[in-house]
This record gives C-alpha cells, sequence and structure tokens, in this order.
C-alpha cells in the first residue's frame, strides 16, 4: 500500500501502532512532492528540511509515549497563514518575499498538534477568485485528468490540489464565499467552512474581515472533523472570536427522525444534469435511511451573490490598504509620496485584486454608502434570518456545492461568470453558519462533484455527522493513487 | 456683550466650533498590547506591536481602562454616556497610518460619549454652559521625522495606536435655540483651559500641548452681528498653543469678513496656521476634500456599556476642582484666588486637603503659608502634619507669627522634628502674660520720650517704632495683638 | 447607480492604485456595478443592517504591557534600509506638514 493513500485516521492509526514511522511518512509526502509538485503546481514554497525535523520530533514522541493528536502528519498549509521563518506571500507580488516574524494562531494549534509542515499551498491572489488564477505563481492544476488542466477551484485550490493528488494528508483553507468548499467538491474531497469564529483569524491575512473563515480540507469526514477539533477554539487575540468550546463528536448521528431541508429557490438554478441526478440520488439515499426531507425558503437566497460581491470588495479594499510600500512588502520608488503608493499597489495588485478594491472603494464612497454597502448589509441581515426561520423548520439543509464538475483552467469567463460560480455557497458566509462539502457523486465524465450539508451555528460537529452518510452513500474512491497514479 | 469685531459694514460675530484631541493615559495602547507610556527617551519602534506596524492578519483587541478613562471624561463633562456605541474605519493613506486606516466611532451615530456641556466665564461676566456633542475614541497616529535624511521621511510607530479621546463642541445650524458655543478668541481659551484642567483632574490626560498629548482643530465662521444664520466655516488643525489659537481665530475672522464685505464667498477650506506671521492660508479646499469611506469595523463588535459600570466609575470620580475651589471659598472661606492656585493639581489639593484633615478653622492659615513659602520652596518636603501643628500652634496663641517664621526658617535649614519640639528646644513660646508685657511696654515708652511726644501730636504712624522696640527687647516672643492694645492704651 | 468615468479614475486615485483609462475600461467595472445594482430592487425596510455574524459582546482586554519591543522583528521585512540601522522605517519624504 501506498503511505499517501492512508486517510488522516488510518495513518494515526499506523503511527501509534509503530506500524509506519512519522519520518517514513513524511518522507512519502516529500518524494511526491518532488515527483509531482511543479506539475500539478500546488506549492507557492515547500519546507522539506523542517517537514523532516517535525517528523524527527514526532518519532521522538510516538516512542516516548507523548503523541499529540495530529502527531506525525504531513500538513499543508494554505499560504495565507502566516507562519514564522518562512515566506507568506497570499500569492501576492506584494508579498513575494514576505516572511512573518509571528505564527498565526491556526497554525501554531496544528503544529502545537503534532503536524509536519511541508509547505505552503498555492491560492488565488489575496484568496480572490474562484480557479485560483489570479496568483502571481500561476494556476494549481486539478489532480483528476490532469493532462486536461482543469482547476482545482479556488481560492483554496492549491490545498485541494494537493490534497487529492496525495502531496498533503490534510490541508488548511479559507473560505470568504465558498473558498474551500468549492474547490473541495470539485476535487472530490471534504471542505469545510466552520461556523464563524470558531477558528481564529489572528495571523492569518485578512480579505473580508466579516466573511473569512478558517478550515479544513481532507479526505474523509473523520479527517475533516478531526482537524477541526485541533484548529477550532477562542482566541482572545480575535475579537471576533467565538466564545465556543468545540467538543470531538465521532458518534454517528442517526439520519431517522432529522429533518433535512431543501432550498426552494435553488431548484430553477440552472445545474449540470449530474449534479441534479446527483442530489436526487443521495436524497433518496437519506430519505431511505428515515430522514424527512422538506422543502424550505430561502427568499433572498439569490441575491446572496450581488451581497456579497458588495460586502466582500469593500471590506477587502479596506483591509489591503496596509498594503503601501512603506514597511513592507512589494516598494516601487515613484516620483514622491503619492506616486510611490500608486506605482507600488498597481505593480504588487494582480487584475482581479484591483478590480475588487476598486468596486469596494466606490460602494463606501459616501455618495454609495447607503445605497450599495449598507443595502447590501440589510440584505444580508434578511438572509440570516431566513436561515434562521428555516432551521426551526429544519436540523439541516442540503444543497448543490458547485453547479457542475471543474473546467478547464483557461476556460475564457468574463468576471460576473466567474462570480457566479460561488452562488451556491456565499450565502452561509453572510449568515456564518457552518456548512460542509462532501464528495457525492461523479459527472458523467467522472470528475467529482459534491454537496453540501448545512446546519445552525455552532452545530459543526452533526454537520459533519450528517455529511458522513453523504460520504458513506457516495462511496467514492479518492485515493490519491486512485486519481493520479502512484 | 458678545464679541464683536467691526467690519467695513457694521458688527460681525463669530462662531468658534473647537475639535479637541486629548492623548488618554494608560498603560497599554487602545487597541494592542504594546505600551502607551509617554517617553520621548524611548528609541523610535520600542513601543510597537505586529498589529501597531498593520502586518497581515493582526487584529484589534479593545483596552478596557481606555474605556474607563472615556467614561470618566464623560462624567465630568456631564455627558451622556453611550450604552451602545461602534467602531468604524476612516480611510486614508498616509506613513503615519500603518493600517491604511484610523479605528474611530462614527459620526452618524453618538459615540461611548454623547451629548454634554462645560461651564466657562462668559465676556459677558458671568458663567455659560459651552455645549458638548460627543467624546469618541480613536487611535492616535505615528510620528514622521523629516529632519533626519535628505531624501527620505523616517517613521517612529511608538505613538501609533495610543488612545485620543477627540471632544467636539456642538453646533445647531437648524435650530438656533439649541445653541451655546464659543464666540471669542478669550471664550476659546476659557475653553480649552477647562478641559484640560478636567481631562487632568480626572487622570484621564496630561492635556499638554508642548508634549502634544493635547490638539486643537479650530472652526471659525462669522455672521453679522444679531444674525441667527449660519456662514460657511474653515477648519485650521493641530493648534497647539493657546496664544497662536486666539491669533488664529482673530486673523482667520478678519479675513473672511473682508471677503464677505467686498462681496465675495468663504469657501470651506483647511487652512493652515504660519506661526512666524500669525497668518491663515488655505491648506485644501473643499474640492479636495478626501472621502474617508467611513464603515463599521468588522473586526470589532459593538461596545455594551452598562448600568452598573457606569456607577462603578461615577463613585470613584475625584472632584473635579471647579467643585473643588467652590467647596474651599464656601466652605473654608478661601479668596478666589487662593482656591485657584491650590487646585493647581490634583498633588496640591491633596496636600492642602490633608494638612487641613477636616479642620475648617486651619484652612486660611495653611493655605497662607503654602502659597507665600511652600511654593517657593519647592525643594522642601513638609509634612502637612507638621504645617498643620505650626498653623495651630499660631492660631492657639502658643507662638506668635515671627516665632512661627522662624521654626519654619529653622525646618529649612534642616532642623529635625515637628514644630513643637523645635519650639520647646529653642524655647520659643509667645508671651503672653500683660504684667510681663506691661513692663516692657512701661520700659520702652520711658526710654523714647521724643517719640512719644510726636506721637501723641499725631504721628501714628510711630507705633510701629515702638512695636518695633518692644519686639527687640523681647527676642519677638511678645503676642503683636496684646502688645498693641497695651501700647496704645499707655500712649493715649 | 452608474459611475462615470471619471468617478472611477477617482476611485482609484482613492486607492492608490495607478491604472490608464484603457486598463480601467478592460476591467468592465461597469458590468460588476450595473449586476449589483440589482440589489436595490430589494425593499428592506425596518431592516438592521448586519455588519458581522459574530453576536457575542466585544470583548475587552486588561490593561497590562503584554506586546512591544521587538524592533528588529517589526523592521525586518522594509523595502528600504536607510531607516533600519537607526530603528526607523524610511519613507519618501513627506512634504505637506
Amino acid at each position: 500500500m501506498n503511505l499517501i493513500d492512508l486517510t488522516l485516521t488510518e495513518a494515526l492509526e499506523q503511527l501509534r501502532t509503530k506500524k509506519i514511522s512519522a519520518t517514513e511518512l513524511t518522507r512519502a509526502y516529500l518524494d511526491r512532492i518532488e515527483k509531482y509538485s511543479k506539475e500539478l503546481n500546488c506549492y507557492i514554497t515547500t519546507t522539506p528540511e523542517r517537514a523532516l525535523a517535525d517528523a524527527a520530533e514526532s518519532d521522538k514522541r510516538y516512542a516516548n509515549d507523548t503523541a499529540r493528536t495530529l502527531e506525525g502528519i504531513p500538513l499543508g498549509m494554505k499560504d495565507l497563514f502566516a507562519t514564522r521563518g518562512i515566506r507568506t506571500t497570499a500569492a501576492s507580488k506584494m508579498l513575494e518575499n514576505f516572511v512573518p516574524e509571528y505564527e498565526s494562531t491556526v497554525s501554531q494549534k496544528l503544529a502545537d498538534a503534532g503536524t509536519t509542515l511541508l509547505g505552503k499551498t498555492n491560492l488565488d491572489e489575496f484568496a480572490m477568485g474562484t480557479f485560483s488564477k489570479t496568483s502571481f505563481f500561476g494556476a494549481p492544476i486539478n489532480p483528476y485528468q490532469r493532462t486536461r488542466k482543469l482547476t482545482p477551484g479556488g481560492s483554496s485550490g492549491g490545498s485541494t490540489s494537493a490534497v487529492a493528488g496525495g502531496l498533503a494528508l490534510i490541508a488548511t483553507g479559507t473560505d470568504t464565499g465558498g473558498s474551500i468548499r468549492f474547490p473541495s467538491a470539485i476535487t472530490g474531497l471534504v471542505g469545510m467552512k466552520p461556523t464563524y469564529g470558531l477558528c481564529s483569524r489572528w495571523g492569518c491575512t485578512a480579505f473580508a474581515s466579516s466573511l473569512d473563515t478558517m478550515g479544513q480540507v481532507a479526505r474523509t469526514v473523520d479527517d475533516a472533523t478531526l482537524m477541526l477539533s485541533v484548529m477550532a477554539g477562542h482566541d482572545p487575540k480575535d475579537s471576533t472570536s467565538a466564545n465556543f468550546d468545540f467538543k470531538l463528536q465521532t458518534a454517528p448521528l442517526n439520519l431517522k427522525g432529522l429533518k433535512i431541508g431543501v432550498i426552494k429557490e435553488l431548484s430553477d438554478v440552472e445545474i449540470s444534469g449530474d449534479m441534479k441526478s446527483i442530489m436526487e440520488k443521495r436524497i433518496q439515499d437519506m430519505k431511505e435511511s428515515g430522514a424527512e426531507i422538506i422543502e424550505i425558503s430561502i427568499p433572498n437566497i439569490l441575491d446572496a451573490l450581488a451581497a456579497y460581491y458588495i460586502i466582500a470588495p469593500a471590506e477587502a479594499s479596506s483591509n489591503l490598504a496596509r498594503y503601501d510600500g512603506m514597511r513592507y512588502g512589494l516598494r516601487v520608488e515613484g516620483t514622491d509620496l503619492i506616486d510611490t503608493y500608486m506605482k507600488t499597489r498597481a505593480a504588487g495588485f494582480g487584475e482581479e485584486v484591483q478590480r475588487r478594491m476598486i468596486v469596494g472603494t466606490a460602494v463606501l464612497s459616501s455618495e454609495s454608502y447607503e445605497v450599495y454597502f449598507m443595502q447590501a448589509a440589510r440584505v444580508r441581515r434578511m438572509i440570516a434570518d431566513s436561515f434562521d426561520a428555516a432551521f426551526k423548520k429544519c436540523d439541516f439543509i442540503v444543497c448543490p456545492s458547485s453547479s457542475g464538475p471543474a473546467m478547464p483552467l483557461d476556460s475564457d469567463l468574463t468576471p460576473l461568470e466567474y462570480y457566479a460560480l460561488d452562488l451556491f455557497t456565499v450565502a452561509m458566509n453572510l449568515a456564518g453558519i457552518p456548512a460542509v462539502s462532501v464528495p457525492a457523486g461523479r459527472s458523467a465524465n467522472d470528475l467529482p462533484l459534491g454537496l453540501q450539508i448545512i446546519g445552525q451555528k455552532f452545530d459543526d460537529a452533526r454537520v459533519l455527522q450528517v455529511a458522513k452518510h453523504i460520504e458513506i452513500f457516495a462511496g467514492l474512491d479518492n485515493r490519491p493513487t486512485s486519481v493520479m497514479g502512484e | 456683550m458678545t464679541y464683536t469685531i467691526k467690519g467695513k459694514t457694521g458688527d460681525w460675530e463669530l462662531v468658534i466650533g473647537l475639535e479637541t484631541h486629548i492623548e488618554v493615559l494608560s498603560k497599554s495602547k487602545l487597541f494592542s498590547g504594546a505600551s502607551a507610556d509617554y517617553n520621548p527617551s524611548v528609541p523610535a519602534n520600542i513601543q510597537v506591536s505586529m498589529v501597531d506596524a498593520a502586518m497581515p492578519g493582526m487584529l484589534p483587541v479593545l483596552n478596557e481602562e481606555c474605556v474607563n478613562q472615556a467614561i470618566r471624561f464623560g462624567l465630568a463633562i456631564n455627558a451622556d454616556i453611550t450604552r451602545r456605541s461602534i467602531f468604524a474605519r476612516k480611510q486614508y493613506f498616509y506613513p503615519d497610518l500603518p493600517q491604511g486606516y484610523q479605528i474611530s466611532q462614527p459620526a452618524e451615530q453618538p459615540p461611548v460619549v454623547g451629548r454634554g456641556w462645560i461651564e466657562i466665564e462668559s465676556d459677558n461676566g458671568g458663567m455659560k454652559k459651552i455645549l458638548i456633542e460627543r467624546a469618541h475614541m480613536e487611535q492616535d497616529a505615528a510620528k514622521n521625522k523629516h529632519d533626519m535624511h535628505p531624501t527620505k521621511s523616517f517613521v517612529d510607530l511608538n505613538r501609533s495606536g495610543v488612545m485620543l479621546l477627540e471632544i467636539v463642541t456642538f453646533l445647531d445650524i437648524k435650530n438656533s435655540e439649541n445653541n451655546s458655543f464659543i464666540t471669542s478668541p478669550d471664550e476659546a481659551e476659557r475653553y480649552l483651559r477647562q478641559i484640560r484642567e478636567i481631562a487632568r483632574a480626572t487622570g484621564v490626560s496630561n492635556a499638554n500641548m508642548e508634549e502634544g498629548s493635547m490638539r486643537c482643530d479650530v472652526n471659525v465662521s462669522v455672521r453679522r452681528a444679531g444674525s441667527n444664520e449660519f456662514g460657511t466655516r474653515t477648519e485650521t488643525k493641530n493648534m497647539v498653543s493657546f496664544k497662536f489659537i486666539k491669533t488664529a481665530i482673530e486673523f482667520e475672522a478678519r479675513r473672511q469678513i473682508e471677503i464677505i464685505e467686498n462681496g465675495g464667498a468663504v469657501s470651506q477650506d483647511t487652512m493652515h496656521y504660519n506661526q512666524d506671521s500669525g497668518t491663515t492660508s488655505v491648506m485644501r479646499s473643499k474640492e479636495d476634500a478626501l472621502d474617508y469611506r467611513y464603515f463599521p469595523d468588522p473586526d470589532l463588535l459593538p461596545l455594551i456599556i452598562t448600568d452598573d459600570q457606569i456607577e462603578k466609575i461615577r463613585k470613584t470620580m475625584p472632584e473635579l476642582p471647579t467643585a473643588k475651589r467652590a467647596r474651599y471659598i464656601g466652605e473654608l472661606g478661601l479668596s478666589e484666588y487662593d482656591a485657584d492656585r491650590l487646585t493647581e493639581s490634583i498633588e496640591i489639593s491633596k496636600y492642602f486637603e490633608s494638612a487641613v484633615d477636616g479642620v475648617p478653622a486651619r484652612a486660611k492659615g495653611i493655605a497662607n503659608w503654602m502659597i507665600s513659602e511652600l511654593f517657593a520652596h519647592p525643594e522642601f518636603e513638609m509634612k502637612p502634619a507638621d504645617l498643620a501643628e505650626l498653623v495651630d500652634m499660631t492660631r492657639d496663641g502658643e507662638i506668635n507669627g515671627k516665632q512661627a517664621k522662624d521654626i519654619f526658617i529653622k525646618m529649612l535649614d534642616g532642623e529635625t522634628g515637628s514644630p513643637k519640639d523645635i519650639a520647646n528646644k529653642f524655647g520659643m513660646k509667645q508671651v503672653t502674660d500683660t504684667n510681663a508685657i506691661e513692663k516692657i511696654v512701661d520700659d520702652v515708652i520711658a526710654k523714647n520720650p521724643s517719640q512719644v511726644a510726636e506721637y501723641k501730636n499725631g504721628k501714628v504712624g510711630l507705633l510701629g517704632f515702638f512695636v518695633g522696640q518692644i519686639m527687640k527687647k523681647s527676642g519677638g516672643t511678645m503676642n503683636p495683638a496684646t502688645v498693641n492694645e497695651i501700647l496704645k492704651e499707655k500712649l493715649k | 447607480m452608474a459611475f462615470t468615468k471619471e468617478q472611477l479614475q477617482k476611485f482609484t486615485k482613492l486607492i492608490r492604485i495607478e491604472i490608464s483609462d484603457e486598463k480601467l475600461a478592460e476591467m468592465k467595472i461597469d458590468s460588476i456595478i450595473d449586476w449589483i445594482d440589482k440589489l436595490q430592487k430589494i425593499d428592506t425596510t425596518g431592516v438592521e443592517p448586519m455588519i458581522t455574524p459574530a453576536t457575542h459582546a466585544l470583548p475587552l482586554r486588561a490593561d497590562v504591557v503584554t506586546d512591544g519591543g521587538i524592533r528588529d522583528a517589526v523592521l525586518a521585512n522594509t523595502p528600504d534600509d536607510a531607516g533600519k540601522s537607526r530603528g526607523y522605517f524610511a519613507v519618501p519624504k513627506v512634504m505637506d506638514e
């Protein structure tokens, strides 16, 4: 058996029972990285020395019985999380050589749990995008049918490409409008956006503060559940961090008697025939297991996209103001101070980032603030309230993660067409509720498709348990050797 | 009479609004854990955290003492304390603003401190309320140094992120009856001195213009005397001297009057004050006015303040200088001048009250000693109890004034012990025995017949001569009042 | 509410990004504005805006010095070494003070 085919749960079992060593496991990943990372372009920076040092430490701990929760597990870290002494670029020219002297809370927690750091994974620049194409370091490619050069999605495309291809056992992501769930769905993985505030944002480069959520990319629901138990936790350094004690729950949840909601307003949205039939199949599976499927209404769900594309750029235009060439990052000297700002930011930011910053500035400008930003904030409240009302009628909601499978990287989409891909995911960010994408089936041309299970705030543990049923129903093989070969 | 300026076509009144920024005292900064201590000798960029440097992924966390300081100040200016207020980002680019925005509180809703007022002496005589619109919390900026390099400016983030309280005076342009505002340069100065006094007395700020812990933006507009309309105002920013503020107001008002009287219109400009010439000039016109794109800071949540919190702080509020002065005058019988001097600082009034120690009869004596003697000898540390004893001994007649002075001088020179100890040591005791006094008075009268004759002929000023002689003879130990009484009697 | 070319250029200056008129036109910002405009048709009377999903009270920290004294780390990534050795961030000379 190729070590890289082990799930997190399986790997831990083998490590604990000393069937394999941490160094062996990490070496297997480092070898695969050496073989495939250039082609997949899923890493911006690889850290083999650090990974082996971590693995050596893990082996010591397994030897003297002080192993921690994720001891010896090879991890990919989305290059948005600050890692002390290791370049953290946000996939931007602006931060191409930025080396933080601090560590993000989430990456520290994962390190403290014993993971071995393989490297910083690729992403859309400053997490803005759906195909990871806006990366200054070039787009990663989907390990599935890789000669076709399909997108692994975005913005966490590097993480999903790595985990799907076996270049990381688990990886972190961030989800602001679907950036974990969408790429996970089209790479056959489990990707979760936890409840807003469950995981700390401290030390993770901010895109849109009220939407950014740190989450997991893994191959199985059990893997994702264990990851969340390590990543979650209140952080006094983050004022938006929730005071919630996430308890690890692995006991399966009985579907019998559970009410699963299907969003009425999404039924008219155009999705691929494959996606439609997979959704029907899985719903039927749930019904047969005793769940009650009911129709619920989220009246403004189709307006979520526009609201998102007002709020997110607005917050981004403000959060990215600090990248000004004065204290760190790129500086392009101009004729004077203002010219230096103008040239630095024009050179440092890619087109999509610039586009969103201009839109963000426009919607916050004094003449527009009420009709754009505040209006979007009110629509946001209506959507969140709708979810609250819906959850009085059902326990969980199911919906597609995307309208179809992975598209070719060179698809020539307009900005609006890219934005439309977020249709199924943005509403949960607006409301701050947990949602996990789980592999649900394959398209006609054998590409992965995912479904989302959505729950109420802080019901993350049970959301995962419901997702586990889908995972079992779908019964898909997402082992990296199956996807990409040895 | 409201202050007016005479123009070519008549009298003009001034409408003055002040936005005062005071740097608030706290150990750590408003949103970061770096030190907020004011210490110019600390090298650059030491009191700086990653949050202050606006590194990627950094987030603000609010300092509870900063909130308490805002509440304290609010209570001292009789203001509403807002139970729910929010923080907003004021966005612009400048090297002294690492985040590219300043975390502040927006204008559309009441910030932590809402409407309030303070009283100042009006130009009419009598007291006048100056209404305050609000006082809000915001971050201070960093310092740019331009003289350390020929082509570059150097940025020091030590002060970046320290709390500022911005205090804004109230003006209702639509309903003039609601107003009570500053109408002259002198009133502006009185207002600012009061704000400073309140800031210091509450321990909220050192409010020191020279050190930069108090700055003022001055808004000036003019209108014809008696009018209820408001003219267009200009703003002169970052003023740090009472004198310059008054000059700027005067100059700006006259400049505007001249424009209007010549048929022009005042434009809403930001002005720069030139210290050397005492003039103002346009710095930024309204067309260039920055759009700050305020929006609620999504890294922070609404600030909730409870009634309990406010009461707790109210209970520990120090007595404010105005109330203290009134009490010194009313209950302790001090003069206005004395009351002013003894409330100059918290330390001084503390010392005074410690020496008075609940014995009002001492107050005047303590006040005199402090103002005429102790203030002149700041290096001499006299225990309040010792001063009280000295004053009591004089009041009780144990010693006379001169003896008291002598004891003080001895203590100044290093003599140890309490005044009583010293009096005993040097045998200083006031003689009040009328027989003994009579003896010496008789003696001096007998020895100075010509002066006696002159005195009896009308030269009453010679009384002092006789007193002096008696004091000399008695070694200054006699009770002057008794001496005077007996002397006058005998010289009849 | 469409924005004119001039307004959009003004925004690029506000956000301090140098973009030519051609490049700006290529960005198709008007198409995005047109699309987000549809939100204006929604009746949101009486609805409180939602700024964040978080509903807990704003946490406060105790007034203790817990940070700072890390100058080297703070200056480590400065793009301009002119001030670094003297402990400062060096920036283009600031004119209007």
